[in-house]
């Protein structure tokens, strides 16, 4: 049954020719908060500087090794010490090893270690800190609790003690630095999921029915997202130092593989006779450190909301 | 006040149970006893060594006598050099890290707190961009890569300070300025970031509108105001220069509690690493109560009693 009334036609309607006049529109066109956040780092030339050097490395790290000539642990007894030529652009170590390929080698190491552990507090940190400012109550209470223990627990110090019962090696020092790694993120994290889970926004999504897990994944990590680049940008130089730290005190990776720990605690041995030694490995690290200080202060100030105009 | 004092007090000593049981358990349960890395002891030795040191106590007896000589103030012996205890380690070696830790402490003040507040004064000009960009680079720059760039152009190409060993005035300047250079840094980026807290505030508004001088400004009304939360980067800086104090005493030849330490890590000296690893610790974990009751004194605007 049609009814004639209700029944809508087309030909009843004609269009109109109407155009939106935006001659007069002076409104600037909208961006997104990332989009914000990257045209205010690309203004700081420093964060810029760090960010290519630290891609530049990457690379280096990556394919480096790869395209040498020599192995990072073949030795020329014959051709130990020898100062920078073109064939060994860094030299030889003590063993005539190439140090150019070491270094580079000691990079893949070193970046690595920075990547994962930094990558593993944060997922830690994440779900620690993000349950602990989430559920709130008797809960929050236990965790943070337990957080001010460890906090106040002198880290470094265990950490050593740790390597020294576990012994060299790479898993043993992914191990023991994000035994308390992850700590500093989680203590962040509550504090600004506290702060979100008040918000109009979380209500709303409850009040259409939104689960936990939904709210925290979808609305809440999101928004502390910058907070949460930033402690990465800064947790991997921070792993890559104490690592050095590590093997430089002889609780690093063991022998013939390098990193740059290594490698700076092998230079000083050698320091008066052939300081090139300990030169390239000083220059990787205090760059990279550099490069990631550079890029995680821009970051920081980039991302921060509240800088925004 | 007193309330919070009592309660971070007990906290201290809660941790500090912690740090002793989790040292005491993670060197325990490394395999093999202290004297199975030597050459094969006959079993009659090795049984007279262990009955000596009552390694074949059951561990909760051994854990339990540690605790009650660690409470007096007794580390027990060092397993590597005969002869000698830990106490006695740590009686030779913590003057001169103390020594040297308080020497790096006083630089890092002296040099940082200035250097940031000429950054804030100067916010966004010549002389804040100048010190930011040597503050990073001292944030950058591990403590084992300042030392040997030190000693090679102070003490091999340009003679003017002894590359090692700790016997008078001179020997102390490049191993504090290398300590002392990362907490520097550090504490130059605090003190701007505080200063320029402060300097935006209503009272800083009030005083300049008053007709103040700027120095008086500075120095009388931002200034205090500013250094109190530099007061709780206190423990961690003292934290860095002790794990800072391992590798610089290493590299200069300082015969200081780090150099012990590290030289015992490398002999696994277990007892002594454990001793050490306590007394550190203690020493931190005392540190920061002193620092967090420091702040509370300070700082009328929190609440301490809870």
């Amino acid at each position: 049954m049609t009814d004639n009334y209700t029944k809508i036609d087309q030909v009843l309607f004609k269009r109109l020719d109407f155009k939106l006049d935006t001659s007069f529109d002076i409104a600037k066109r909208r961006t997104t908060y990332w989009q914000d956040a990257w045209r205010r780092l690309k203004m700081n030339k420093f964060a810029v500087a760090g960010l290519i050097f630290i891609i530049i490395i990457s690379i280096a790290a990556i394919i480096g090794p790869w395209l040498s000539h020599f192995s990072y642990s073949d030795q020329e007894l014959q051709r130990v010490n020898e100062f920078p030529t073109w064939e060994h652009p860094f030299g030889t170590d003590n063993l005539g090893r190439d140090l150019l390929t070491r270094v580079l080698y000691g990079a893949r190491i070193s970046m690595s270690i920075g990547i994962v552990v930094s990558f593993l507090n944060l997922i830690i940190g994440v779900l620690y800190g993000g349950a602990a400012g989430y559920f709130g109550g008797k809960l929050d209470d236990f965790l943070m609790r337990l957080i001010d223990i460890l906090w106040s627990i002198p880290s470094t110090l265990i950490v050593i003690l740790l390597m020294v019962v576990l012994g060299p090696g790479l898993i043993n020092i992914y191990i023991a630095l994000v035994l308390f790694g992850w700590i500093g993120i989680a203590r962040q994290v509550r504090g600004q999921i506290l702060a979100l889970r008040e918000l109009e926004y979380v209500m709303a999504a409850k009040l259409i029915g939104a689960g936990h897990f939904r709210i925290i994944m979808r609305h809440l990590i999101p928004n502390a997202l910058g907070i949460i680049i930033v402690y990465m940008t800064f947790g991997i130089p921070g792993a890559i130092f104490t690592e050095a730290f590590l093997s430089y005190i002889g609780l690093g990776v063991s022998a013939p593989i390098a990193s740059w720990g290594t490698l700076a605690s092998d230079g000083v041995s050698s320091l008066q006779s052939y300081p090139f030694q300990i030169f390239f490995p000083a220059l990787a690290i205090s760059l990279t450190m550099l490069s990631f200080n550079f890029f995680g202060d821009g970051l920081r100030d980039a991302l921060d909301p509240r800088m925004r105009k | 006040m007193f309330k919070y004092t009592v309660k971070r007090f007990f906290s201290m000593v809660v941790v500090i149970w912690i740090v002793i049981t989790v040292t005491f358990l993670l060197v325990h349960s490394i395999p093999g006893g202290p004297f199975t890395a030597e050459k094969k002891l006959p079993d009659a030795v090795l049984k007279n060594l262990e009955a000596r040191y009552h390694l074949n106590d059951p561990l909760y007896v051994q854990y339990g006598d540690y605790l009650k000589n660690v409470v007096q103030g007794d580390f027990g012996p060092s397993f590597k050099y005969e002869d000698r205890t830990v106490n006695q380690i740590i009686e030779d070696g913590f003057p001169v890290s103390a020594e040297l830790g308080l020497l790096s402490i006083l630089l890092a003040v002296i040099v940082g707190i200035p250097a940031g507040i000429v950054c804030a004064v100067w916010h966004n000009k010549f002389p804040d961009y100048f010190t930011m960009f040597f503050a990073v680079i001292g944030v950058s720059v591990p403590s084992f890569i300042v030392a040997p760039t030190l000693v090679y152009f102070f003490a091999y190409k340009l003679p003017f300070f002894p590359a090692a060993m700790w016997e008078g005035p001179e020997y102390m300047v490049l191993p504090t300025i290398a300590l002392a250079f990362g907490p520097t840094a550090m504490l130059a980026r605090l003190t701007r970031s505080s200063m320029l807290e402060i300097l935006s505030q209503d009272y800083i508004r009030t005083a300049r509108a008053k007709g103040l001088s700027r120095l008086s400004i500075i120095y009388k009304h931002a200034l205090k105001n500013a250094l109190i939360p530099i007061i709780t980067f206190m423990g961690p800086m003292i934290f860095g220069i002790l794990t800072g104090s391992f590798v610089i005493e290493q590299i200069f030849a300082i015969p200081g509690l780090g150099r012990y330490f590290v030289t015992s890590i490398f002999n696994r000296d277990y007892t002594a690493i454990l001793g050490l690893t306590i007394f550190d610790g203690c020493l931190l974990v005392f540190a920061n109560f002193i620092v967090d009751i420091a702040y509370g004194l300070v700082d009328p605007r929190i609440k301490v009693s809870k």
